[in-house]
């Protein structure tokens, strides 16, 4: 048994904002590093509000109820409790299903699939992975080069049960003497997000190529969706891994990096080009972590 | 990874010919980008190996590089 992968319904931040008009300043480093000309900001919903509005949209359309939800998010409105269960509520599902929340970051899509897979090679036929993230809520306004790299974003997608075996392969991973190059430390107070930037590059372009590589023995890959963290660390990643450019899909025309929702944006992207090939996505970041799946998609 | 590769590494990110004392700080061009652009290059030149060094990541000198390099071998 397999994994069918539907469309993603993606809801991006309400308010579009230039990356230029951020700062003119660094006007070079923004196209030469982040790639991105826009990004988006969320100023009305919170969290739990973007995911339940995506969601809706996608069950609205799809018109399905799931076996389990998954609810990736790691800056959720409260400690606790987890707001999966909020969400289940707000979208009407039946209240028998698995529903959870798996606090991650820019891994935590590929991970859901590989649950996903899991469950649904047991008792389970389809299921709902909802991402959403607001980091715009820790960001200092000082903080521009934070301030020009995140978007809000959410995203709502399908899965279901598949008769074809269609994983090919899959790779993760973990670095947790690093965890604190990408964090929010509520202890402090502030509540505010500070990235290492250097460190993470350092183990995106250590991890993934290696990850790539693992996964593409036999040079069969067709597609790429990697995590658009950056526009550097996306060309550094193609670059050392020798893979076509073409195949990379990248999503920096239509805005910045969208932490958990980044791998779904970019298949709602390329959806039908995706269809009977075979699909390398890869995530990484928050954690330190990373998870990439090999996939012939159905 | 030599002394002389180290510095047309850095010399190429700078824009300028650079000495063994040259530092970040010394110079405009070599800023977060540049940073970064860096990295990529020594791990070029290092064959994939010096990514793995997270230390790398707040070595803003040809000095403190040198020492991480040596300290893990990538240096002769």
């Amino acid at each position: 048994m397999g994994i069918k992968i539907l469309k993603p319904e993606i809801y991006l931040g309400n308010k579009k904002v230039s990356t230029i008009s951020i700062s003119k300043r660094y006007k070079s480093q923004i196209e030469k590093k982040i790639g991105s000309k826009y990004v988006h900001v969320e100023t009305k919903k919170n969290i739990l509000g973007m995911a339940t509005f995506v969601a809706k949209k996608l069950l609205k359309k799809e018109n399905f109820s799931p076996d389990f939800l998954i609810f990736v998010s790691q800056g959720q409105d409260k400690i606790f409790p987890s707001a999966a269960e909020k969400l289940a509520e707000n979208l009407n599902l039946n209240k028998n299903i698995l529903v959870f929340t798996l606090s991650s970051g820019c891994s935590g899509f590929v991970q859901a699939l590989i649950l996903s897979d899991s469950l649904l090679k047991t008792k389970y036929k389809k299921g709902l992975i909802v991402c959403a993230e607001k980091y715009s809520k820790y960001m200092s306004k000082n903080d521009i080069k934070t301030r020009f790299l995140f978007s809000d974003a959410a995203s709502a997608t399908q899965v279901l049960r598949s008769n074809q075996e269609n994983i090919l392969g899959i790779d993760h991973g973990y670095n947790g003497c690093d965890s604190d190059s990408l964090k929010v430390d509520d202890l402090t107070g502030k509540n505010l997000l500070t990235m290492d930037g250097s460190k993470v590059f350092l183990f995106g372009i250590s991890t993934i190529p290696v990850s790539i590589k693992k996964l593409n023995k036999s040079n069969q890959v067709d597609k790429y969706l990697i995590h658009n963290a950056s526009k550097i660390m996306l060309d550094t990643i193609i670059k050392k891994s020798k893979i076509e450019n073409k195949k990379v899909i990248n999503s920096f025309s239509i805005t910045g990096n969208t932490i958990s929702s980044s791998i779904p944006l970019l298949i709602n992207m390329s959806y039908k080009k995706l269809i009977g090939k075979k699909v390398l996505m890869s995530g990484f970041g928050v954690g330190l972590s990373w998870a990439s799946i090999l996939i012939k998609w159905i | 990874m030599n002394e002389k590769k180290l510095l047309q590494i850095i010399s190429q990110i700078t824009g300028s010919k650079v000495s063994t004392k040259a530092k970040a700080s010394n110079y405009k061009k070599w800023d977060s980008l540049a940073h970064l652009k860096l990295l990529a290059k020594l791990d070029q030149a290092t064959k994939g190996k010096s990514s793995k060094i997270l230390e790398l990541a707040s070595a803003k000198s040809f000095q403190e590089i040198k020492k991480i390099l040596l300290k893990n071998k990538l240096y002769k």
